[in-house]
């Protein structure tokens, strides 16, 4: 974040007092935009502040030429808006000069040259928003010698405003000796290296204490012996062996739902399921797949659903049956319910009426006039309590007629 | 077998090693520790072999005296034993390695102490100012108990001892002094002298995009291990686990989360306390270190919201929330924060809890050590600050004046702030007095030649 030494030879070269007094502010100005990158324009403001800062350019026109070249480095921008506003306004305002007579005379870290009025005068031109082209055409030393008109009000309160800054900052170079000349060793060494002085300030530090160490009881890790050889380890041995007895009865029932179980295999698990009233609840059934143990395996399915009347899910499986397209088997299953079981009204009231339904819808007119036969009784009977006996021996008589 | 230790007030008959190591740990807990160190010396060599038994007496031998020296304020001591216990472990377990595994009792797989053992030294070598050390072990051991509080702290305070390894350097007045000139340029009439941009090495502003997650000790990391401490913090409602009844279909409440800081024992209501507090204070440093101000102030002021604070504590929380306060311009704030009358002592224990007085009293933290040690100290700190603080607000008089003060309290019990001589050569040259500050320079700073 600094100039390089060549450049700084570069910029001392344009501010050379032979240099100043021959060329125009302008033709300064376009020798430094000539020879800096736009990039590497902070740097070289904070080299000529650097040099103003410490009375590094003897005559007053390599002051005014600095200043200038200081405004020209950031021409066409507002001045608020450019980083080195303070420096002017610093100029045209500097700060207390004398505290009291006869106490030496207050110096400030930093402090600029303090400008005579026709430096003054040409520094509010060159900083308010007037065309200064015919300004820039003269060079230094006639600025200087020229007469200084009246100074005219410009008001700069409002960037003195906008350039209010938080906290005070002091740049880091104190000067000890009165330099009579300038020195090129010493600016090269104060802007150009990378942690350049020029670019270091001071701030008031705090005292930032660092907490101490938490205060904890009882921390480390005490060991006590656990005796492991005392303790035997105990497998569960029955871990992870497969239920046998459920194992079987569950294969059959898969069987059951796609094809006719033989007469052993149907004892076997009937015989399993009346030897484990709980058997029946693991084997697998759900009421989607009753239809399918109804068409395959009706006696298995009867003595099932005997087995699960108490269980909650009945209902469910009662109105899986409901639905059930209409097969000889399935009345057989019902027909064998009603006759062990009482079955819900509601159930037998609507499973008759699907089965008239199904069989008014029947090809076969010798159906469709039984189903109307029944239809017939069915409006009669609900007209009475209770149900007539096993009205599906009936209609099953009539159907196989 | 049976053996005998006699004491001066009781006689120890002991029917086995198991409760010889039990009878140490009780004296260990009572604070009686020389006690301890006897009953544990008493057992004899080799009492238990890890090939046959599945433990080794000699490592927790080792170990446990380990733990009794860092109670007793050695921790050079400890780091010792414990390095001692860490050897029989590394035999153990390359002796087992050697052996077929179907030929060891089942027992004896498994029963490694590593990383208990890695934890032990690394606290023992924080507390030798060892923190690179002991951030190495602590690191290993996380990765087994990686729900332990406390052990997340301690990694973040092997971070902040890292980086600033004692406050005693704030006080140095004989160190500071060489570091206000940084060099001289020039010669005889045209010298140009360069002073400091700090004299506190404190404050770590990154702006570098790396991860904060690399595990260095770095405050960055620090900041991390904190925020880990902070959501595994033991609950304090300290109610006893309530058993569970299952009733079939109905899912039981889950029990509120209450990480223990295992493998160490379970906190006490105090010592939840006492790592919040710690916790809170680390946080505000770490992030007022990096910059991150508008946490600190929110760390301290949550710290010092708590109903139970020691002096150090609050001392701390004070201070940073008052620096905290200045970088956000609120000047006034920060300055009623500085007030000495805030701190009424150092103390490192928190106060007892007034409805619960029977809580066991455990006592064997190892001693602290701080720097600053004494109340003077740590006002002479509260007030530079104050100067500070007003030297930035531009009451520069007032300022100048109580530095004085504060330089002229200065004792064998009262140690002032190096940095006074800086702010005073930094007030003077604002003033615009150039020749005072020159002065100073030459009379403060033995390192440079100043001409004139």
């Amino acid at each position: 974040m600094a100039l390089t030494v060549d450049q700084c030879d570069t910029l001392l070269g344009i501010l050379d007092i032979h240099s100043v007094r021959n060329y125009t502010l302008e033709a300064l100005s376009n020798e430094v935009h000539k020879k800096f990158d736009t990039s590497e324009y902070f740097k070289v403001g904070t080299c000529i502040i650097m040099l103003l800062q410490n009375d590094l350019l003897p005559e007053a026109e390599q002051r005014l030429a600095a200043v200038t070249l200081l405004h020209e480095l950031y021409r066409g921008e507002s001045l608020a808006n450019t980083p080195f506003a303070n420096v002017f306004i610093h100029l045209l305002y500097p700060p207390e000069h004398q505290s009291n007579v006869g106490a030496p005379k207050l110096e400030y870290p930093g402090q600029l040259p303090r400008l005579s009025p026709s430096e003054k005068h040409f520094i509010t031109q060159l900083i308010s928003d007037i065309p200064k082209d015919a300004l820039l055409k003269k060079t230094a030393s006639q600025i200087l010698n020229s007469d200084a008109t009246p100074q005219t009000n410009i008001d700069f309160s409002s960037i003195q405003l906008t350039l209010a800054e938080k906290q005070s900052e002091l740049p880091q170079i104190c000067k000890t000796g009165i330099p009579t000349q300038k020195d090129d060793i010493t600016v090269k060494k104060l802007v150009a290296s990378d942690n350049a002085p020029v670019n270091r300030v001071y701030k008031p530090e705090f005292v930032t204490l660092a907490p101490p160490l938490l205060n904890c009881q009882d921390e480390p890790v005490w060991l006590n012996p656990t005796t492991p050889k005392e303790h035997t380890i105990a497998y569960d041995t029955t871990m992870c062996v497969p239920d046998m007895a459920g194992y079987e009865a569950r294969q059959l029932m898969n069987k059951a739902y796609k094809s006719a179980l033989s007469i052993p295999q149907q004892q076997q698990l009937l015989g399993e399921l009346e030897n484990d009233s709980k058997l029946v609840y693991h084997i697998g059934l759900t009421p989607s797949k009753l239809p399918d143990l109804v068409e395959n395996n009706p006696l298995i399915a009867i003595e099932v659903l005997l087995k699960l009347m108490q269980s909650k899910q009945i209902t469910e499986y009662f109105s899986v049956l409901v639905n059930m397209e209409m097969s000889l088997h399935s009345m057989e299953v019902v027909n064998r319910l009603t006759t062990t079981v009482d079955l819900p009204t509601e159930f037998v009231h609507l499973y008759i009426s699907n089965c008239i339904s199904t069989c008014e819808t029947i090809k076969d007119s010798r159906i469709r006039e039984a189903a109307a036969l029944f239809r017939l009784l069915k409006q009669l009977e609900s007209g009475e309590l209770g149900l007539v006996a096993s009205p599906t021996t009936n209609s099953k008589n009539k159907l196989d007629g | 077998s049976h053996f005998y230790i006699v004491n001066n007030q009781t006689n120890y008959l002991f029917q086995n090693i198991e409760a010889t190591f039990l009878a140490a740990n009780i004296e260990y807990l009572k604070g009686n520790f020389k006690e301890s160190v006897k009953i544990l010396t008493s057992i004899p060599n080799e009492s238990f072999a890890y090939g046959e038994y599945g433990e080794s007496s000699t490592l927790m031998f080792y170990n446990n005296m380990g733990v009794l020296h860092h109670a007793m304020g050695k921790p050079n001591l400890a780091c010792h034993y414990v390095q001692m216990a860490l050897k029989e472990d590394i035999n153990i377990s390359q002796n087992n390695a050697k052996k077929d595994n179907n030929e060891r009792p089942l027992f004896t797989l498994g029963g490694s102490k590593y990383h208990e053992l890695m934890y032990n030294l690394g606290i023992s070598l924080l507390h030798t100012g060892r923190p690179s050390q002991a951030f190495d072990c602590l690191i290993i051991a996380v990765r087994r108990y990686h729900r332990n509080s406390l052990l997340w702290m301690r990694l973040a305070e092997c971070c902040i001892m890292f980086h600033k390894e004692t406050n005693e350097t704030d006080f140095d007045i004989q160190r500071k002094q060489k570091e206000l000139i940084i060099e001289v340029v020039g010669s005889k009439d045209k010298q140009k002298i360069v002073l400091t941009s700090n004299l506190s090495k404190d404050k770590k502003y990154s702006t570098e995009s790396q991860s904060y997650a690399v595990p260095v000790p770095s405050l960055e990391f620090a900041s991390l291990c904190l925020r880990n401490a902070s959501l595994l913090i033991p609950s304090d409602t300290a109610s006893p686990p309530v058993p569970l009844f299952l009733i079939p279909g109905v899912t039981p409440p889950a029990p509120p989360p209450s990480p223990s800081p295992s493998p160490s024992s379970p906190l006490s209501i105090t010592g939840i306390a006492t790592l919040r507090n710690s916790i809170l204070i680390a946080s505000a440093y770490v992030s007022l270190c990096l910059g991150d101000y508008i946490l600190t102030l929110e760390y301290s002021k949550e710290l010092l919201e708590q109903t139970r604070i020691s002096g150090v504590h609050k001392l701390l929380a004070h201070l940073y929330a008052a620096e905290s306060l200045v970088l956000l311009d609120k000047i006034s704030e920060a300055v009623e924060y500085l007030n000495p009358e805030n701190v009424k002592d150092i103390s490192f224990e928190i106060p007892p809890d007034e409805e619960k007085s029977d809580e066991s009293s455990i006592k064997t933290n190892p001693p602290p050590k701080w720097s600053p040690n004494s109340l003077a100290s740590a006002h002479s700190v509260m007030q530079y600050n104050i100067a500070v603080a007003k030297t930035i607000r531009g009451q520069l008089d007032q300022a100048a004046t109580l530095l004085k003060q504060i330089w002229q309290q200065r004792s064998s019990n009262c140690k002032v702030p190096a940095h006074i001589i800086m702010l005073v050569i930094y007030i003077e040259l604002q003033l615009g007095h150039t020749d005072i500050a020159r002065n100073l320079i030459r009379q403060y700073s033995f390192q440079h030649r100043i001409s004139g």
